[in-house]
C-alpha cells in the first residue's frame, strides 16, 4: 500500500489529499524566497551587532536562526493545517485570554527596542506577543460573527468590536500604531462580509474622521500623535529615501546578489525594509514576482472560500487572510514609500522567529480551514455546522 | 415548540443564511479586486522606481581612472619619461570581517608596511581607502591568493623616469594621482594628460648624452670642491634650445619624496644670483655697441675706486693703466667701473631690460626666478652691476643674455621645446660688436683668466665669474658662486656652456678654476654628440692683440 494512496485512511493520508497543496506549495516557496533574502540582507547587521558588543559575530548570525525559524515555522504550519476546524476555534479562543495577557504584560516587563515595548524573552528568544494576537482574534471574531447567520438579532458586531477594541487599545499602549490599525481592519473586514450594512461603514468612516479632524484642532496631544504619525521621525525618512535609492539603483534585474549597498546604510534592511534589499540586489523582476506570489496566495485562498459555506470558516479565514495580505502590502507599501513607515513584517521573509511563527501559525490555520475532498467543489456531505444539522450539496450543482 | 415550528424556523433561517453567505461571497470578490487594486499600484510605484526614475549603480569602489599620461623623450627620441599599467592596493573596510588579521597577511606579503598604518586604513570610516598605491604584480597576486572579499585592486598609470635623476629638473615629477607639479610635467601638464590609448609624445630639445656629461662632469666636480651644489646649462646660440639644464643636489623623479628640500630647488632656472664677473661681458658690449668705448681704450687701474663710502677694488690686481681688452679678459672691477659709469644708469637699464634681464625669463617649466634690482639704480649700482654685483638674475639669463652677444647680436629666447628659428630676429647689439665679443671671450681663454676652459680644436671662448654671496649687511668673502660662462667654438658659435659652483671649498676657488674644467671636460664629451668638429681655424683675435699688455705664447695657468 502506497502510504499517500486515497484509499489510505490513515490520518497524513487523509490530510495530503483534503490540504490545499497548491496554497501549501506557495507558502513553502514564500519561505524558501524569505531565507535567501535574509541571507543576504542580515550580514551587515550582524557586523554592527557585533560591533556595538565588540564581539565577532558570524555574518551568518541572522541567517542560521531565520533558518531555524523557517524550520520550525513550516512544522508549525504543517502541524497546525492537520487541526479541524473545530480544534482550530477552540485553540483559539483558549489562546486569546492568554496571549491577551502577555501582550499586556510587555507593558510592565517587556524589552524595550527602538522605543516601543513589545517583546517579551522566552526560552532566551524575544517573543512578540502581539504576533499571535492578531491571527487568534481573528478567528475569534469570525466565530462571534457566525453565530448572526443562525440568530440575525445577536449583537455580534458590538461584542466583535468590543473585544477589538480592547485589543486595539493594549496595542496602542505599546505604541504599535500599524498593528492597531491592522487589527482594526481585520475586525471591519470580517464585519462587512458578515453583513455590515456598507452605509453604516461609511457613516462610521466618516464620523471617525470628522472626530479626528475636531480632535486635531482641538486637543494638542491628539495632534501630536497624529502629526508623528503622518510625518514619521527623521531617521524613518532616512530609511525611507535609502530605501528609494535602493530600488532605483536595482533597476530591472538588480545589482546582484549581495553587491548591494543598501543594507550597510539602514539598520533595519533583515526586517522591515528588506523588500528594499531586494530590490536593490535582485531588481524589479523578484520583487514583482514576490508581490504577485502574496497577491496569488491571497486571491487563491479567498477563491476557495467562494465555495464555502460554514460561515465561521468562511470569516477566519478572511480575517487571516487580511492580516496576512494587508500586512504584506503594508510593508512593501512603505518600502516604496506609497506609505508611512510603520513597522509591520514582511510574512514569512523578514528576518524574526515571532513573525515567522506566527505567521506560520495564522497561514496554518488557513490550510486547516481550507482542507476538503478536492474533488468536491463544496462542503464534505453530512457536515455539522453552526448547530444546524443540514444536508449540503454543492452550492452549483443546486443552482443548475 | 413544535417539530413543525422548528422544522419552519430551519428553512426560513436555512433561506437567510443563504442570502448572507451569497452577500458575504460578493462582497469577498470586491475585497479581491480592491486587492488586485492596491497590487496593482504597488507595481506602477515599482516600475516608475526601477524603469522610468533609474539610477546608476555606484561602482564598489570610487572609479579611479588615472589618465595615461603622454611621454616625453628627447630630441633623439630617448624616452625621458613614460607610464606603466600598475595596480594600486585599496580597500572597503566595511566588507573586512576580521581587519587585525588581515593587517597581518597584507604585511607578511609586503613587509615594507607598517601593521598599525594598515590596520588604521582597514578599520576606517568610508566604504574606499587606498592602503598601498602602485605594488608589485608579484604581490598582487599574494594580496589576490589571500581571497578576502574587502580588498579591491585599482588599475592605475605609474609614472616612469627610466633615467632616474636624469634631467630630473627639466622634467619635474608628479604626485601619486599622476599630475603634474614640477617641471616639463607641470607646466604641459594639460598636454600631457590626453584620452588617447596612444598618445604623441611630447620631444625635448634635450640630447641626454649632453645632460649626462653635464650632470656627471659638475657631479664630480661638487664632490671635488665639497660644493653645497652646482649648476650649468648648454643652449644652442641661435635658437635658445636647452640641449642640456642641470641643477645639483638633484633627487630622482620615480621617488620625490625622498629629496630634500635644496635637491627640489632648480637653481639654473628658479634660482637667482649675482653672478659676478661674467656680467662683464653685457658692459663691455654695450658700451662698444654705443661708441662710449673701444677695445683699446685705456682705463685707469692703478689704485681702488672710491664712492660714496664704497671702495672698488680689483681681485686679480694688475695696479697698472689697462685697455678695455686687458679690463675684459684679466677681469678688472675697476676698469668695468669705469667704462660702464661712462655708459650711464639709463643705457644700461634699457639694455639690461632688453636682453631680458630685468624681469623672469620664460621657459617651459614651472619654476622660474624673478631677478633682484637694484634699488635704488643710481651711479654707484651702475657700476657695480656693470661687474656683476647688485643685481641677481637666474643662470638661464646668463645663457641667453650670453647667447646674445656672440651669435651676430640677435635677442634669444630660452626654450625646450623645437621651434623653427625666428624669421625677424630682434637686434640687440651690432654684428660688429658681436664679432668683437668672440674675439674678447677667445682672448679670455687664450689670454686671460679662462685658460682651464681651453680645449684644443673646439675654439672655446668665455668669462669667468667669482661671486661672493650676498649675507646680511654685506658680501660673504668665502662663500663664492664661482662660475664659467663660454661658448664653442668661438668663430662660428654653437653653443653657450656654463657651469657653476655654489660655495666651492678650496684655497682660491675662482670661477677660472674650479668651473672652467668643468666646461672643458663637458665640451671635450659631449661636442662629438653636438655636431661640432675640431678645427684648427680660430676666431681672428689680430685685431685686439695690440691691446694686450702681457702676451702669453703659450697657454699658462691663470686665476
Amino acid at each position: 500500500m502506497t502510504p499517500f494512496a486515497r484509499s489510505n485512511g490513515g490520518s497524513v493520508s487523509r490530510w495530503f489529499w483534503t490540504v490545499d497543496r497548491l496554497l501549501l506549495t506557495m507558502l513553502m516557496l514564500l519561505i524558501a524566497v524569505g531565507l535567501v533574502f535574509v541571507l543576504v540582507a542580515s550580514g551587515p547587521q550582524a557586523q554592527r551587532l557585533a560591533h556595538s558588543r565588540h564581539a565577532t559575530l558570524s555574518p551568518l548570525h541572522f541567517f542560521n536562526r531565520q533558518l531555524v525559524f523557517a524550520v520550525v515555522g513550516t512544522l508549525v504550519m504543517i502541524g497546525v493545517s492537520f487541526l479541524s476546524r473545530i480544534t482550530v476555534r477552540r485553540l483559539c479562543a483558549v489562546a486569546l485570554p492568554i496571549v491577551l495577557l502577555a501582550t499586556i504584560a510587555t507593558l510592565f516587563l517587556g524589552v524595550d527596542t527602538k522605543g516601543a515595548t513589545r517583546w517579551i524573552p522566552v526560552f532566551g528568544i524575544d517573543l512578540q506577543p502581539s504576533e499571535f494576537l492578531k491571527p487568534c482574534l481573528a478567528v475569534v471574531t469570525a466565530w462571534i460573527l457566525a453565530a448572526r447567520y443562525d440568530d440575525p438579532n445577536a449583537p455580534v458586531y458590538t461584542v466583535s468590536f468590543g473585544l477589538t477594541t480592547i485589543v486595539a487599545i493594549i496595542l496602542i499602549k505599546q505604541p504599535d500604531f500599524g498593528q492597531t490599525a491592522l487589527v482594526l481592519t481585520i475586525w471591519l473586514a470580517q464585519a462587512v462580509i458578515a453583513g455590515l450594512p456598507l452605509a453604516t461603514v461609511g457613516l462610521a468612516a466618516g464620523g471617525g474622521f470628522a472626530g479626528l479632524v475636531i480632535a486635531y484642532f482641538t486637543v494638542p496631544h491628539v495632534a501630536h500623535r497624529i502629526n508623528g504619525f503622518l510625518s514619521p521621525s527623521s531617521t524613518d525618512t532616512y530609511q525611507v529615501t535609502k530605501a528609494l535609492e535602493a530600488f532605483r539603483t536595482g533597476g530591472l534585474m538588480g545589482v546582484g546578489p549581495a553587491e548591494g549597498e543598501v543594507k550597510w546604510l539602514i539598520p533595519d534592511a533583515h526586517t522591515d525594509y528588506i523588500f528594499a534589499v531586494a530590490g536593490e540586489e535582485f531588481g524589479l523582476l523578484a520583487c514583482a514576482a514576490l508581490a504577485l506570489l502574496y497577491l496569488a496566495i491571497v486571491l487563491r485562498s479567498a477563491k476557495q472560500q467562494l465555495d464555502e459555506d460554514d460561515p465561521f470558516v468562511f470569516l477566519a479565514t478572511v480575517g487571516l487572510l487580511v492580516q496576512f495580505g494587508v500586512q504584506a502590502f503594508i510593508n512593501m507599501g512603505v518600502n516604496v514609500a506609497l506609505l508611512p513607515s510603520k513597522g509591520m513584517t514582511l510574512p514569512f521573509v523578514s528576518y524574526g522567529g515571532s513573525s515567522m511563527l506566527a505567521m506560520a501559525l495564522t497561514m496554518g490555520m488557513v490550510l486547516a480551514l481550507s482542507r476538503r475532498n478536492r474533488f468536491m467543489r463544496g462542503r464534505i456531505a453530512g457536515h455539522k455546522s453552526g448547530g444546524i444539522n443540514a444536508v449540503r450539496v454543492d452550492r452549483r450543482s443546486m443552482d443548475r | 415548540m413544535s417539530p413543525s415550528v422548528l422544522r419552519q424556523l430551519r428553512i426560513r433561517f436555512s433561506g437567510q443564511r443563504h442570502l448572507a453567505l451569497e452577500q458575504g461571497r460578493q462582497r469577498l470578490v470586491l475585497f479581491m479586486m480592491i486587492f488586485v487594486g492596491i497590487a496593482a499600484m504597488l507595481f506602477i510605484k515599482l516600475v516608475d522606481l526601477t524603469l522610468i526614475r533609474p539610477v546608476q549603480a555606484k561602482s564598489k569602489a570610487v572609479a579611479v581612472k588615472r589618465p595615461l599620461r603622454a611621454d616625453i623623450v628627447d630630441h633623439g627620441g630617448v624616452v625621458l619619461a613614460t607610464s606603466l599599467k600598475v595596480q594600486s592596493l585599496a580597500a572597503n573596510p566595511r566588507l573586512i570581517k576580521d581587519p587585525k588579521v588581515l593587517a597581518q597577511k597584507i604585511v607578511a606579503i609586503m613587509p615594507g608596511l607598517n601593521e598599525a598604518a594598515v590596520l588604521k586604513h582597514l578599520t576606517g570610516g568610508g566604504r574606499f581607502v587606498w592602503v598601498k598605491r602602485k605594488i608589485t604584480p608579484h604581490d598582487v597576486y599574494a594580496l589576490n591568493a589571500l581571497g578576502e572579499p574587502g580588498l579591491l585592486f585599482m588599475q592605475e598609470y605609474e609614472r616612469i623616469y627610466p633615467n632616474a635623476m636624469l634631467a630630473a629638473h627639466v622634467l619635474g615629477y608628479t604626485d601619486v594621482d599622476g599630475e603634474g607639479i614640477a617641471g616639463v610635467e607641470d607646466f604641459f601638464n594639460d598636454q600631457l594628460v590626453t584620452k588617447t590609448p596612444q598618445p604623441a609624445a611630447l620631444k625635448l630639445t634635450l640630447d641626454s648624452r649632453v645632460q649626462h656629461a653635464l650632470e656627471d662632469e659638475i657631479s664630480k666636480a661638487v664632490d671635488q670642491y665639497k660644493a653645497l651644489g652646482g649648476f650649468g646649462i648648454v643652449m644652442d646660440v641661435n635658437t635658445g634650445a636647452i640641449m642640456a639644464l642641470a641643477s645639483l643636489p638633484t633627487l630622482d623623479p620615480n621617488t620625490p619624496e625622498s629629496a630634500g628640500d635644496q635637491a627640489h630647488f632648480n637653481a639654473v632656472t628658479k634660482g637667482v644670483y649675482e653672478l659676478g664677473s661674467c656680467f662683464k661681458a653685457f658692459a663691455v658690449a654695450e658700451a662698444i655697441d654705443q661708441g662710449t668705448t673701444t677695445p683699446g681704450k685705456r682705463y685707469d687701474a692703478t689704485h681702488p675706486l672710491h664712492l660714496a663710502g664704497f671702495s672698488i677694488n680689483d681681485f686679480h690686481a694688475e695696479r697698472r693703466w689697462m685697455s678695455t681688452t686687458d679690463v675684459f679678459i684679466h677681469s678688472s672691477n675697476i676698469g668695468t667701473a669705469q667704462i660702464a659709469d661712462e655708459f650711464g644708469t639709463e643705457r644700461q637699464k634699457e639694455f639690461l631690460g632688453r636682453l631680458g634681464m630685468l624681469k623672469a625669463p620664460s621657459l617651459e617649466v614651472a619654476e622660474v626666478g624673478k631677478p633682484i634690482i637694484p634699488n635704488p639704480w643710481g651711479r654707484l649700482a651702475t657700476m657695480t652691476v656693470g661687474y656683476g654685483h647688485g643685481l641677481a638674475v637666474t643662470p638661464l639669463q646668463l645663457a641667453s643674455g650670453m647667447a646674445s652677444l656672440i651669435n651676430g647680436g640677435y635677442l634669444v629666447h630660452p626654450t625646450l621645446i623645437d621651434k623653427p628659428q625666428e624669421q625677424n630676429r630682434e637686434r640687440v647689439i651690432s654684428q660688429a660688436t658681436s664679432d668683437t665679443m668672440r674675439a674678447l671671450f677667445r682672448l679670455a681663454v687664450t689670454q686671460g683668466t679662462g685658460s682651464h676652459a681651453d680645449v684644443d680644436g673646439y675654439r672655446i671662448g668665455g668669462k669667468t665669474g667669482t661671486a661672493e654671496k650676498p649675507k646680511a649687511g654685506g658680501y660673504a668673502h668665502h662663500a663664492l658662486i664661482s662660475t664659467f660662462a663660454s661658448a664653442f667654438p668661438m668663430d662660428a658659435p654653437r653653443y653657450v656652456v656654463i657651469a657653476s659652483l655654489d660655495e666651492p671649498q678650496a684655497a682660491v676657488a675662482t670661477g677660472g678654476l674650479v668651473a672652467a674644467p668643468i666646461v672643458h671636460n663637458v665640451i671635450l664629451r659631449s661636442a662629438p654628440a653636438l655636431g661640432v668638429m675640431k678645427s684648427t681655424a680660430d676666431v681672428d683675435v689680430s685685431a685686439l692683440m695690440p691691446f694686450v699688455a702681457h702676451k702669453k705664447i703659450k697657454k699658462r695657468v691663470a686665476a
